[in-house]
């Protein structure tokens, strides 16, 4: 009985380092080269996938190449290649107009690394204001105010201070 | 000159072949197993292979193709580089009437502003004022903080104030978007 279990121990202990040299020197090779492959042509799936969206939707663009053009157009407009200054200038002083505000100051910074930022000093009403305020949204040039000052001396004349940026470049 | 063997020996010599076929049996199996296993997997990693070549083929066509459309995919580039800057510009944090609405809608008669300052780049909008009503005042408090583009409400009154005149100070810090 002794011997037995002894005999056995050693099959088991022959056959599983068999399998194991086997297995590390012949599957092992294998079957790390199939992890790859499975690997790779999954990323290639994926990025065939991202292709064909991107052929699908350039080919649409192609039959509507007015509508890019317009589209191009507007946001041209809003954030043009070069800082059109003055052409910004005169819109606000338009707008302002039209809002009842009286400028004290307006004045450009040179335009500097994309952007043109501006001061405009003025007096009106609160009301006045926040409807300037709310129109500088629609206008057809993409702008931005980052400190807005409203304050009042004498509780009719409110005073407004405020400094916007425009934005320019491709 | 022939050695008899005892009984038990011819046993013990039995035993011993029989172990020594029991191992190369063994063996032999696992061997044939693993030859047909990786006899399997070469064929398999085979045909990987030529999907993976096959797609990469299939990659380069398309990259050719879409190249002829490079005029239309730079205006598309233009315009989604130029829009998302623009959205992210006008929401950081929020634009400027958005605060002058909050404002409006949280200021009632009795309050009447002295200054306003916002400040988008610190995220802050700094309301002083004088009220005559108390009430008015908590309302406007507790409407700043119920608002979603506000993080955090501060109110100081000034000492100046009296019963029917509150001298305030807010400051309104702005939540990133």
């Amino acid at each position: 009985m002794k011997n037995y279990i002894k005999n056995l121990f050693l099959l088991l202990c022959i056959v599983a380092l068999t399998y194991s040299a086997l297995a590390l020197l012949v599957v092992t090779p294998t079957v790390t080269s199939i992890t790859d492959n499975q690997s790779k042509l999954a990323s290639s799936y994926a990025k065939i996938s991202d292709l064909e969206s991107t052929k699908i939707e350039l080919e649409r663009w192609k039959k509507n190449t007015s509508v890019l053009d317009v589209m191009m157009g507007n946001v041209g407009h809003l954030w043009p290649a070069e800082s059109n200054v003055d052409s910004f200038s005169a819109k606000i002083k338009k707008l302002a107009a039209s809002n009842g505000i009286n400028i004290t100051k307006f004045s450009f910074d040179l335009p500097n690394n994309g952007k043109a930022k501006y001061e405009l000093v003025g007096t009106s009403t609160y009301s006045n204001i926040f409807q300037f305020i709310e129109d500088l949204n629609k206008i057809d040039r993409f702008n931005t105010v980052p400190l807005l000052q409203i304050s009042s001396v004498d509780g009719s004349s409110i005073n407004l201070n405020m400094t916007g940026q425009i934005y320019y470049g491709d | 000159m022939s050695i008899n063997l005892l009984p038990h020996q011819h046993q013990e010599e039995r035993k011993f072949v029989g172990f020594v076929n029991e191992i190369f049996f063994g063996v032999f199996a696992i061997m044939i197993f693993m030859i047909i296993a990786e006899i399997l997997f070469y064929a398999y990693n085979g045909k990987l292979e030529d999907k993976v070549s096959a797609a990469t083929q299939k990659i380069s066509a398309m990259v050719t193709d879409i190249t002829g459309y490079s005029e239309i995919s730079t205006k598309l580039e233009v315009i989604q580089t130029k829009t998302s800057s623009m959205n992210a510009l006008k929401n950081n944090p929020v634009p400027q009437s958005q605060v002058l609405a909050m404002i409006s809608q949280s200021v009632s008669s009795s309050i009447q502003l002295t200054s306003v300052v916002s400040d988008l780049d610190a995220k802050t909008v700094t309301i002083k004022g004088i009220s005559t009503s108390a009430d008015s005042l908590s309302l406007m408090q507790s409407s700043f903080q119920t608002d979603e583009m506000v993080r955090e409400v501060s109110f100081v009154l000034d000492p100046a104030s009296t019963a029917d005149k509150y001298i305030f100070t807010t400051k309104i810090t702005l939540n990133d978007k």
